[in-house]
């Protein structure tokens, strides 16, 4: 895991670089092109979000931030630089290297710029109702609890498309 | 002059009496009117005599005054040169002087040991008016010539009938015995008898007193010992106290030893009123240490108790180990001891032992009897204090091995915690993938391969189906800090047949319910209570549907659930294993699950203090009942 503030691998999960970008945030396109994050650090559930998402038809650009000292590198970044895109939809694990989901979506909330109403699904593996109560009250927009069998899996992505049409 | 002989009941002459008579006329009759005078002026002095004597005799209680009283009035009574009371000891027979007077040699007098022979006297007076005449004292006339004595009286004293002694008359010079003299001896003699009779009625009326007095106080003491040895636990204290206790009242000394498992003997106490010579007794012991041919080691050895009634110079001599020692042990001063080993069944715990000195007392067997059941009560205590402190090292072990053992459960519990839960997110990854590779690669593969990964599909799931009930297993009963609030048991049922609503729905259950109340419990735990339950109802169920009935009700300080079905039912010898962890009947082709269902139910039951059990019948269907109590923390 690169040092926190290192380019290294930022340049790789730096979401939203694309020049559709723009075009999303005028709101001129279809949710399906509006950009997800994923801050998550288990690459199978990356892998699996983006399967369900793709067989629920999104085709959006999906990007990942794995850990919660980056993810707040990068609100840090788009609260300075009014240029830097804010994405449609969140999808926050809660239990992330360096700053944990709570952490990350409370500083999402205090954002100065838009991206303080973006949806945030929390994706957890943890079903405690001591997490969803947390989360709700930071103004988390979903709870889902990671499924373990795989039809469940795939209804996520549904789940998700949902939010991010509602969000919109 | 008229000579009778005295005889004896063989026939034998033992004496004679001898009456002089006038045979003139006249003055037979002058001195018939003369001798009636003067034989009623005698006849009343001797009958004044006779009251004083009485009265002088029955006033003294004891024996020896008695005795003493005899010689006085003896001396009153009849003129003669010296007066002695002999007493023949029925036992064997011998004779000693009681009492005399006008003796010059009374001690010499002592050797006349075997007087007559009691059959001789024959419960007459005996006349001897020479000594040196007399076939009687023939063997004893030697002591008789050294005091000089020339004639005797001898008056036997019949006590109850029986010859016991005899007041005996000495004159120096022949003497001519008297009618009246003769007569008023009897007499007193027939009154000494009557009054020496009485008093050895009371002196042994005094011994028996002072028996009874003395086991009494040995009763006392004994009791008191008794109470000292249960007074506390601590034995060598007791012991301590028990010697402590015994100086003085039944011993100068006392001393206690004891006797460890390795036959080592240790001196727990030593008691004398003077402390200077408790230190002596260490100085002895230290300076010559006890061996094994010692008395004490003996009686410690074969667990015989012993009386030494009498400490004499010539077994000091023969104990001492050399002049010095023999030194030591006489500045002890001992006179007579008693060594009783305490026993506790065949074996020895110690000894006490107990003598006299100073007291000038010495040991009889009711003092052994006594220390024997002193040194037993003693030995009580001590196996009773052993057994305690066994008891208490028994009961600290376990404590500690509690503790030990509370701690390893923790840890167990908290490894088995952490396990499961980081088990979870890997096994998820593995479950969901074989799932994906199934899915997206199942036409691709041959029917191997997909079995291949049928397998791993089940695999992973019944994995992830362990861990999730490993982990509410560790969960069970902790309580998330929060305190047991009263929770609607009708809401959470409502909820649990919710989420099992399609697995009801698939089996056709018809679940009916009672009214339910509020328990103390938390809410998830109920919960699961309910559905590990009710899921096993559906679960084994029997050829028909299956019908389940939930209901509550009040018993004393608590409130027993009851979840019952139609189901499978279980045999009876199981009823008590399934509640075990991973304890399952049934093959896992027959039945899915893990085997902690039940386990979780129990131990999410005994977390608030109530219990579970089922009521079955092989093929009649299940009860299961849990209690909650109504006043759980």
């Amino acid at each position: 895991v690169a040092p926190s503030g290192s380019n290294q691998n930022w340049e790789e999960d730096r979401p939203f670089t694309s020049p559709s970008l723009k075009t999303l945030s005028k709101g001129e396109e279809a949710s399906r092109s509006v950009p997800v994050l994923l801050i998550e650090d288990n690459a199978g559930d990356v892998l699996l979000i983006k399967e369900s998402l793709k067989e629920h038809g999104f085709s959006g650009k999906v990007s990942v931030i794995s850990d919660g000292e980056r993810a707040v590198l990068f609100m840090n970044e788009i609260d300075a630089n009014a240029d830097t895109p804010c994405p449609g939809l969140i999808v926050l694990d809660l239990n992330i290297p360096k700053r944990n989901g709570r952490e990350v979506l409370k500083r999402i909330r205090e954002s100065s710029s838009r991206c303080a109403h973006v949806p945030v699904v929390i994706l957890s593996s943890s079903n405690a109702p001591v997490d969803r109560e947390d989360t709700a009250r930071l103004g988390a927009s979903r709870y889902i609890c990671k499924p373990s069998t795989l039809t469940k899996f795939m209804e996520v992505g549904a789940l998700l498309k949902e939010t991010l049409n509602i969000g919109a | 002059l008229t000579v009778s002989p005295i005889l004896d009941p063989m026939g034998r002459v033992i004496g004679a009496s001898k009456i002089l008579r006038d045979v003139s006329e006249r003055n037979r009759l002058e001195g018939a009117i003369r001798a009636s005078e003067q034989e009623s002026k005698a006849l009343e002095h001797e009958l004044l005599l006779l009251i004083e004597a009485s009265g002088t005799l029955l006033s003294s209680l004891r024996s020896a005054e008695v005795l003493r009283t005899i010689v006085g009035l003896a001396q009153r009574f009849v003129k003669a040169d010296a007066y002695a009371v002999w007493r023949m000891n029925s036992g064997d027979g011998r004779w000693t002087l009681s009492s005399s007077s006008g003796l010059s040699n009374a001690s010499a007098m002592q050797d006349l040991s075997s007087n007559v022979p009691p059959d001789a006297l024959a419960q007459k007076p005996i006349l001897i008016e020479d000594v040196e005449r007399e076939p009687l004292l023939n063997a004893r006339v030697e002591i008789l010539r050294a005091e000089g004595i020339r004639s005797m009286l001898i008056i036997p004293l019949a006590i109850q009938g029986e010859i016991s002694g005899t007041v005996v008359f000495y004159w120096r010079a022949p003497h001519q015995f008297l009618g009246p003299e003769i007569r008023i001896s009897v007499a007193l003699g027939n009154l000494a008898a009557s009054a020496l009779g009485t008093a050895e009625l009371y002196d042994q009326q005094l011994h028996l007193t002072a028996i009874a007095e003395a086991s009494q106080k040995r009763t006392e003491f004994l009791a008191e010992a008794g109470a000292v040895l249960s007074s506390s636990l601590v034995y060598e204290k007791t012991l301590a106290a028990v010697a402590k206790l015994s100086v003085p009242i039944f011993a100068d000394w006392c001393s206690v030893d004891l006797v460890n498992d390795r036959s080592d003997i240790r001196r727990v106490a030593v008691e004398h009123v003077d402390p200077e010579r408790v230190r002596l007794a260490y100085k002895l012991m230290e300076r010559y240490p006890p061996n094994e041919t010692d008395l004490s080691r003996t009686a410690i050895r074969t667990g015989r108790s012993q009386l030494l009634e009498e400490i004499t110079e010539e077994l000091i001599d023969k104990t001492a180990r050399d002049p010095e020692h023999a030194e030591m042990i006489r500045g002890l001063g001992l006179r007579s001891f008693i060594l009783a080993p305490m026993l506790m069944g065949e074996r020895v715990l110690g000894l006490i032992t107990f003598a006299t000195a100073e007291s000038g007392r010495t040991y009889q067997h009711p003092d052994l009897a006594l220390a024997e059941e002193l040194a037993r009560r003693a030995a009580i205590a001590i196996e009773n204090s052993r057994l305690y402190e066994e008891t208490k090292r028994h009961g600290q072990a376990l404590r500690v091995s509690n503790v030990e053992l509370r701690r390893a459960n923790s840890d167990l519990e908290q490894f088995a915690y952490s396990a499961s839960h980081d088990l979870k997110e890997p096994l998820r990854m593995v479950s969901l993938f074989t799932q994906l590779l199934k899915k997206k690669y199942a036409n691709q593969l041959d029917s191997e391969a997909s079995e291949y990964i049928a397998h791993a599909v089940q695999g992973a799931q019944r994995m992830e189906m362990l861990v999730r009930d490993l982990l509410a297993y560790t969960t069970a009963s902790a309580s998330p800090g929060k305190p047991l609030e009263l929770v609607n048991a009708n809401t959470i049922l409502e909820q649990t047949l919710g989420i099992l609503h399609s697995d009801l729905k698939a089996s056709g259950a018809e679940v009916t319910r009672t009214e339910l109340p509020l328990v103390r419990i938390h809410a998830v735990q109920l919960h699961q209570l309910f559905q590990n339950l009710i899921g096993n109802a559906i679960k084994y169920r029997s050829q028909n549907a299956p019908c389940i009935h939930i209901s509550a009700e009040q018993k004393q300080d608590e409130w027993l659930f009851a979840v019952q079905d139609n189901g499978i039912g279980i045999a009876s010898e199981y009823a008590d294993q399934i509640f075990g962890l991973f304890k399952r009947l049934h093959g896992r082709d027959d039945y899915e699950g893990t085997g902690l269902g039940l386990a979780i139910c129990k131990k999410i039951v005994e977390s608030v203090g109530g219990a579970i059990w089922v009521e079955s019948e092989l093929g009649r269907g299940s009860t299961f009942y849990f209690t909650i109590p109504q006043n759980a923390e």
